[in-house]
């Protein structure tokens, strides 16, 4: 039997009344799966990240999640106020904060503890009192990688988490990422066709409409219709390869 | 007094990039200063209710509408200024002195107007210290914090109610014309110097203070409006210590 944890069920979003976001989507996603999600820019892969964590209004169709279980979402780094006056270990402490309002609220000493666990988890250990605007761009992310987790998520939601990020914290991510799976249900956003190889189990190509789901083995014809144009996604002289070969 | 609640404030409205709004409620609130007058009732009080009206309004078309929000602050800004002028040709007799609400003179003010500020800035401060942490990470991240049950909406009101608070208290002192200075600029200052949330907020309230018995001070040697004086001196003092940090980067490269 399977165990569904989330289910995406005939979705349509339309940010203005014309044209629409996410037509018809639908989509059913296991427990402790790691489901890969790619697809052109603009092609409504965020805004479904969004729909699920219920940031954004649809017009039809229905989102269910399994009673009990809490989402956690990584934004992109480029996204965040890097500005703004707070440190590594205060932007994890937050994610300790649930509900409406917090009375005269200060955070324990165990609570710093382990917000300091997780930062230790994203390698980021000895910068915790650096505000944040002092960090490296791969550093924010991973910053925020860890502050999901802090939030004790079963679902794990990551919007191109290693879009512009330096290699080795690419690989680091990719790494924690690899030690949650199975464990937390993820699903991931990523333009990186070498993750989708190596590290995710299943696959579903967004462009308006879902146009596959399923596992990552992808015929050509799946990707050109989904882009609109042929797309080569074979890295050549790296073993990891998004394609079966070609079938002639 | 003064210097507190600008700290408090003025620290999340640069942090939050909502200055020029403050500056629509502030100037919206000048209707009711007229409307006070025109009526015979105590124009802070008038101040108050307009400036609450026009930061909910705000709040409210922000939320409802695609409209850009500097062009509806523009709206309210102008269209209070024009309520209060109005207000004030339809009064028979002599007009009053509107200039003290506008320029502000920090010596002109009453006992009643004094129980008020103070009454404000208690619900100001005790708002912002009461809920800090709540307030850090709705400021950090507004996103995040509705997805861990926030009621960001509802925060987003409140802090507009509580500037349009702040506003009523820095009119009497400042002015309404020099409210957006007095909020902006000693945060301003303490972000040249602090990298937290709460020494921002300390450090700017030193700053204040600073500001407006410096201000005071000169203002009553040299015999020149005390809103202008403080004003000025905390722009010049900005100018200070941003050349200052910028020649102490060019040694330390």
């Amino acid at each position: 039997m399977s165990d569904v944890i989330l289910k995406v069920d005939h979705l349509t979003v339309r940010y203005t009344t014309k044209t629409p976001a996410l037509t018809d989507v639908s989509l059913e996603v296991e427990r402790g799966d790691f489901l890969g999600i790619i697809g052109p820019n603009g092609g409504g892969k965020s805004t479904l990240l969004k729909a699920i964590l219920g940031l954004v209004k649809y017009q039809s169709g229905s989102i269910w999640i399994a009673p009990g279980e809490r989402i956690s979402y990584v934004p992109q780094y480029s996204t965040m106020e890097r500005e703004f006056p707070i440190s590594a270990l205060e932007v994890i402490l937050s994610a300790f904060l649930h509900g409406p309002a917090h009375f005269l609220h200060s955070f324990t000493k165990s609570e710093k503890d382990k917000a300091m666990t997780y930062l230790e988890q994203l390698g980021l250990k000895g910068m915790e009192k650096r505000q944040i605007g002092q960090l490296s761009g791969g550093e924010c992310q991973k910053l925020l990688i860890a502050r999901a987790l802090a939030c004790e998520p079963s679902i794990l939601l990551l919007d191109e988490p290693t879009a512009s990020v330096d290699p080795q914290s690419r690989e680091h991510i990719f790494n924690v990422l690899d030690t949650l799976a199975g464990k937390l249900t993820i699903l991931l956003i990523t333009h990186d066709t070498m993750a989708v190889s190596s590290h995710v189990k299943h696959l579903a190509c967004l462009n308006d409409r879902l146009f596959y789901h399923g596992d990552v083995e992808l015929d050509e014809d799946t990707l050109d219709s989904m882009y609109g144009c042929p797309v080569d996604l074979i890295a050549h002289g790296v073993p990891h390869r998004v394609l079966s070969d070609h079938h002639v | 007094m003064v210097s507190i609640v600008c700290a408090f404030i003025g620290v999340m409205i640069v942090e939050r990039k909502m200055v020029m709004l403050s500056g629509g409620i502030a100037h919206t609130s000048y209707g009711g200063v007229g409307l006070g007058y025109l009526c015979g009732f105590e124009p802070l009080l008038g101040a108050m209710g307009f400036s609450v009206l026009a930061a909910l309004a705000i709040g409210f078309v922000k939320h409802r509408s695609r409209e850009k929000s500097d062009v509806i602050i523009a709206m309210f800004w102008s269209f209070g200024m024009g309520l209060g002028i109005l207000f004030t040709s339809m009064m028979k007799g002599y007009p009053p002195d509107m200039t003290s609400y506008l320029f502000g003179n920090i010596l002109a003010v009453s006992h009643s107007d004094i129980l008020m500020m103070v009454v404000l800035t208690c619900i100001v401060v005790l708002s912002v210290v009461l809920f800090f942490d709540d307030w850090k990470t709705f400021l950090f991240d507004e996103e995040f914090a509705g997805i861990a049950g926030f009621r960001t909406g509802l925060m987003d009101y409140i802090l507009l109610v509580l500037v349009a608070l702040t506003c009523v208290v820095l009119i009497r002192a400042a002015g309404i014309i020099l409210v957006i200075a007095l909020l902006c600029v000693p945060s301003a200052c303490s972000a040249l110097l602090s990298r937290s949330l709460q020494g921002r907020i300390i450090i700017s309230m030193c700053f204040g203070m600073v500001f407006c018995f410096l201000g005071l001070w000169i203002s009553f040697a040299f015999n020149i409006p005390s809103g202008a004086t403080i004003v000025i001196v905390a722009v010049a003092c900005y100018c200070i210590l941003w050349s200052l940090r910028f020649l102490h980067r060019r040694t330390a490269e």
